[in-house]
C-alpha cells in the first residue's frame, strides 16, 4: 500500500505506542484520585504537556487537554464569544477554514453573533486589506487556520495577530495540520488560541490540545468534575495525552530532517504529475505551503474516478477533506479560490508523510497518466473540449 | 484473470444475499453504495450504508460510495414532480434504472476498468437468437423485469442478475443462515425518495407556486362536481380521497395540466381497449418488432398488473396497442411493457 493521505491522519509512531501501553492495563490510576498510585499517573499527564509546551514554546499551564482539533476550534469560540460577549459579538473568520470552524461560526451566527468570512486570493491566502476593514469595536475574535488542511497553504498569522491585537480582538488560529509538522513558536505568532491534534503527527486519535494565553477567559465546553483546572471536565484520557506528549517530543527532533526528504518528494511528485499529465495544475501558495502538500486539479474528469481507479493500484488519496465520508461535493477551499464547480470537482489531494519513499512517489506518477487517459477518454466533457 | 464484477449494494436484504453469492462463486468482486443525499431518503440512508458496509467487511468485498446526488436529483426528482404536474402517472423506479442504477453507474464502473455490473434485482438476462434480453425470474411473485425494461438495450449483455433462480423466500433464508444482516430494515417500495406523508405533500412542500394548480373537478358528463385545491394531489384511476357524494364509486379519468381539470366518472369509463406508447425501447430491431404482431404479445401497463394478450400498431409518435380481449386501465406516464414468450422485447411510455 502507498499510503499518501497523512493530512487525513497518519500512522501512530511505534515509538509513541510504546510509551502509552502502560498506561492502559499498568499504570491504569486516574490522575485526580488521592493515593500513590495515582500520582504516577499524573505525573505522565503532565510530562506530556511540558513536552507539548516545549513543542510550541508556551508555558504548560497554558495547555489543555481535548479529545482532538475539532473539540479545540469548539472550545476556542464558543469559549471566547460566550465569555465575551458583553463586550460585542462579531467574529471574524475565512471561507477556507475546517468544517471544525466554519460550522461553529454558522452556529454561533444561529446564536445571534454576526460572522464575517474573508475572501482568499488564488493562493488561498486572507485578505489582509479586508480583515482590516472588518474589524470593529464589536469584534471579540479571528479565527484564521495555520495551514490548510486541502491545499496546504500558510497564512500569514502573525500579521494578522498584529492587526487583531491592534483592535483588542483575540486571534484563535487552527494549526490542526501544522504542530508537529513545521515549527509553531505560540509566543512568536502571538496568537491567543492554538488548536492542534495528536493524530496528524504519529500520534493516536482522540486526543489533542488547545493552548490558552494565560488570563484570557473562555467559558469551557465540557463542565463536570473540574479537571484541566476547571478548563475541560472529563477524566484525563492518560494513555492519549502520553502518545500526544511523545509524539511532540519526537516532532521536535525530527521536524527538521522530515521537511528535508520530504519537500523534495512533494516536488518531485507534483512535478511528474504535472509534466505528463496535460490540463493539469496545482492548487496552493507556491511557496508559503505544507511541504507535504500536493493538490492538484486534473480538468474533465472526477476526483472520484480517480481515487477509486488508485486504490485499485493500492495508492490512497483523497479529494479533499476526509471529514465528510464520502463527500463528493466540490470543496469549499477549493470554490474560494475561484476554481468553478466542474474544476474543483476534479481535485486531488497527496499529503506525505515520514515513512513515503521515492519509489511509491514513481509509482503513482507512473500509473497515474493511464487512469486518467482512460478517465477522459470516457469523459464527455473531455471530447467536447 | 477472474471475471471483474462490480455490485450495487443499496444496503437492502436482496443486493446483500446478491453480493454473498457472487463471492461464493470466486468472482472478483467490487461493491458501490449509490449516494443519493442530499435528500433524506428512506432506503439509502446511513443505517443502509451501515449494513453495506459490514456485508463487505464479512465477505471481504472492497466497497466505495459512489455520489448520485445531481443527477438522481435532476432525473429522477424533478421528473416524479414534472410528471405530477403535468398530469401524468411517473415510474421512478424505471427510470432510475435506466438512468443511474443502470446508467451513470454503469458508466462509472466502466471507467474504473470493470466490464460487468450485478445487482440484486429479481430477473434475468436470457441470449435468444444471438441477442439479449430481459426475462422473469423463476420467483413469480417477487419478479422486477418490468421496472428494467427501460434500460440501455447495448448493456444488457454485461448484466448479471445472481437472484435469477432464487425466490425472495430463498432469499430471506440464505440471508438468515449466513447471517448477513446487521440491521432489520424494511424492504425498499413506493417512492424511496418520498419522506413526506403522502406524494401530494412532497409535490407541494417542493414547488413554491403550488396555488396555481387548483382547478374544477367536473363528471365525464360535463358536470363541474367540486373543486380541487391542485392536480398533482389526482392520479389516473384514483378512487380514494376525491370528497364527492355520488350515486357510484368514481374514478379519476383524466387530468388536463393546461386547464387544470381533473375528470371523473365511473368506474366503465376509466377502462379502455386501446392506447398510446411513445418513447420506444426496444431490445431487438424495430421492422422485427412490429413483426411480432403476433399471437402471443402481451402488454403489462403497471408492476401488479397481469400481462395482457394484444396487438400494435405503428404509429408517428411510437404504437398504439388494440388489447385483444377485455379492457384495461392505462395510466399516462407509465411504463408499458411488451413481452413475447417471457421475454421482453421492448416498452415504451403510456401516452395521454
Amino acid at each position: 500500500m502507498i499510503y499518501l493521505d497523512n493530512n487525513a491522519t497518519t500512522a501512530t509512531d511505534k515509538r509513541v505506542l510504546g510509551k502509552m501501553l502502560p498506561y492502559f492495563c499498568e499504570i491504569y490510576s486516574n490522575p485526580s484520585s488521592v493515593y500513590k498510585f495515582a500520582q504516577s499517573a499524573r505525573k505522565a499527564v503532565e510530562d506530556a504537556r511540558a513536552s507539548l509546551a516545549k513543542l510550541l514554546n508556551c508555558e504548560a499551564e497554558e495547555l489543555i487537554f481535548t479529545s482532538g482539533g475539532t473539540e479545540s476550534n469548539n472550545t476556542a469560540i464558543k469559549g471566547v464569544a460566550f465569555a465575551h460577549q458583553n463586550r460585542g459579538k462579531h467574529i471574524i473568520t475565512s471561507k477556507i477554514e475546517h468544517h471544525a470552524v466554519l460550522h461553529v461560526c454558522e452556529y454561533m451566527q444561529e446564536l445571534g453573533f454576526e460572522v464575517t468570512y474573508l475572501d482568499v486570493d488564488k493562493y488561498g491566502l486572507v485578505d489582509i486589506e479586508q480583515l482590516k476593514k472588518s474589524l470593529k469595536k464589536e469584534t471579540i475574535l479571528t479565527s484564521i487556520m495555520l495551514a490548510n488542511n486541502e491545499i496546504g497553504t500558510l497564512q500569514p498569522i502573525k500579521e494578522i495577530v498584529k492587526i487583531c491585537h491592534g483592535n483588542n480582538t483575540y486571534v484563535h488560529t487552527d494549526a490542526v495540520q501544522a504542530v508537529g509538522r513545521i515549527s509553531v513558536d505560540v509566543k512568536d505568532l502571538g496568537v491567543d488560541f492554538l488548536s492542534l491534534s495528536a493524530h496528524k503527527f504519529y500520534g493516536p486519535k482522540g486526543v489533542g490540545a488547545l493552548f490558552s494565553r494565560k488570563g484570557i477567559k473562555f467559558q469551557p465546553l465540557l463542565l463536570g468534575g473540574g479537571h484541566e483546572k476547571g478548563r475541560r471536565s472529563s477524566t484525563e484520557n492518560v494513555p492519549g495525552i502520553v502518545g500526544l506528549g511523545e509524539a511532540a517530543a519526537l516532532a521536535l527532533e525530527s521536524m527538521e530532517e522530515d521537511e528535508k526528504r520530504i519537500r523534495p518528494l512533494r516536488d518531485r511528485l507534483e512535478s511528474g504529475i504535472l509534466k505528463t499529465i496535460p490540463e493539469a495544475f496545482s492548487n496552493g501558495h507556491p511557496s508559503q505551503r505544507l511541504y507535504n502538500t500536493s493538490n492538484i486539479c486534473i480538468r474533465y474528469i472526477e476526483g472520484e474516478g480517480i481515487l477509486i481507479n488508485l486504490d485499485f493500484e493500492g495508492i490512497c488519496a483523497s479529494s479533499g477533506s476526509a471529514c465528510t465520508s464520502g463527500s463528493l461535493d466540490p470543496s469549499h477551499v477549493l470554490l474560494a479560490l475561484g476554481l468553478p464547480h466542474d474544476v474543483a470537482h476534479g481535485s486531488l489531494r497527496f499529503s506525505l508523510g515520514k515513512d513515503t519513499t521515492a519509489l511509491q512517489v514513481d509509482k503513482v506518477i507512473e500509473v497515474l497518466p493511464s487512469i486518467v487517459q482512460r478517465l477522459r477518454s470516457m469523459s464527455p466533457f473531455w471530447q467536447q473540449k | 484473470m477472474p471475471k471483474k464484477i462490480a455490485i450495487g449494494l443499496s444496503g437492502g436484504i436482496d443486493s446483500s444475499v446478491a453480493a454473498f453469492l457472487l463471492k461464493k462463486k470466486g468472482y472478483s468482486l467490487t461493491a458501490f453504495t449509490l449516494k443519493f443525499f442530499p435528500q433524506e431518503n428512506k432506503c439509502c440512508d446511513l443505517d443502509s450504508l451501515y449494513q453495506a458496509q459490514r456485508l463487505c467487511d464479512k465477505l471481504n468485498i472492497p466497497h466505495y460510495l459512489l455520489d448520485a446526488g445531481e443527477l438522481f436529483k435532476k432525473e429522477i426528482i424533478d421528473y416524479f414532480i414534472n410528471s405530477y404536474l403535468k398530469g401524468l402517472t411517473p415510474n421512478p423506479c424505471a427510470f432510475c434504472n435506466r438512468i443511474i442504477k443502470f446508467g451513470l453507474f454503469f458508466n462509472k464502473i466502466k471507467s474504473f476498468g470493470i466490464d460487468f455490473l450485478a445487482s440484486g434485482h429479481y430477473a434475468q438476462v436470457v441470449r435468444s437468437g444471438g441477442r439479449f434480453l430481459l426475462k422473469a425470474n423463476k420467483d413469480s411473485e417477487k419478479t422486477q423485469e418490468y421496472f428494467l425494461s427501460l434500460l440501455c438495450p447495448d448493456i444488457l449483455s454485461f448484466l448479471v442478475f445472481p437472484l435469477a433462480d432464487y425466490t425472495k423466500k430463498d432469499v430471506i433464508n440464505i440471508a438468515k443462515e449466513e447471517k448477513l444482516l446487521f440491521k432489520q430494515r424494511q424492504e425498499s417500495q413506493d417512492v424511496c425518495f418520498v419522506t413526506d406523508k403522502s406524494y401530494s405533500d412532497f409535490i407541494e412542500n417542493s414547488i413554491n407556486n403550488h396555488f396555481s394548480y387548483s382547478g374544477a373537478i367536473k363528471h365525464i358528463n360535463g358536470k363541474e362536481l367540486a373543486r380541487h385545491s391542485g392536480i398533482y394531489k389526482y392520479t389516473h384511476g384514483q378512487r380514494q380521497g376525491l370528497g364527492i357524494g355520488w350515486k357510484e364509486p368514481l374514478y379519476v379519468l383524466s387530468i388536463d395540466s393546461d386547464s387544470k381539470e381533473v375528470t371523473v366518472g365511473e368506474r366503465n369509463f376509466l377502462k379502455k381497449n386501446i392506447f398510446a406508447v411513445h418513447s420506444l425501447n426496444l431490445f431487438i430491431d424495430q421492422g422485427e418488432f412490429f413483426a411480432k404482431n403476433q399471437e402471443g404479445l402481451k402488454v403489462k401497463v403497471r408492476y401488479n398488473s397481469p400481462k395482457l394478450p394484444c396487438r400494435i400498431a405503428e404509429s408517428a409518435e411510437g404504437l398504439t396497442v388494440y388489447l385483444r380481449e377485455g379492457l384495461e386501465y392505462a395510466a399516462p406516464g407509465q411504463v408499458a411493457a411488451f413481452y413475447l414468450n417471457g421475454h421482453v422485447l421492448g416498452a415504451g411510455i403510456i401516452g395521454k
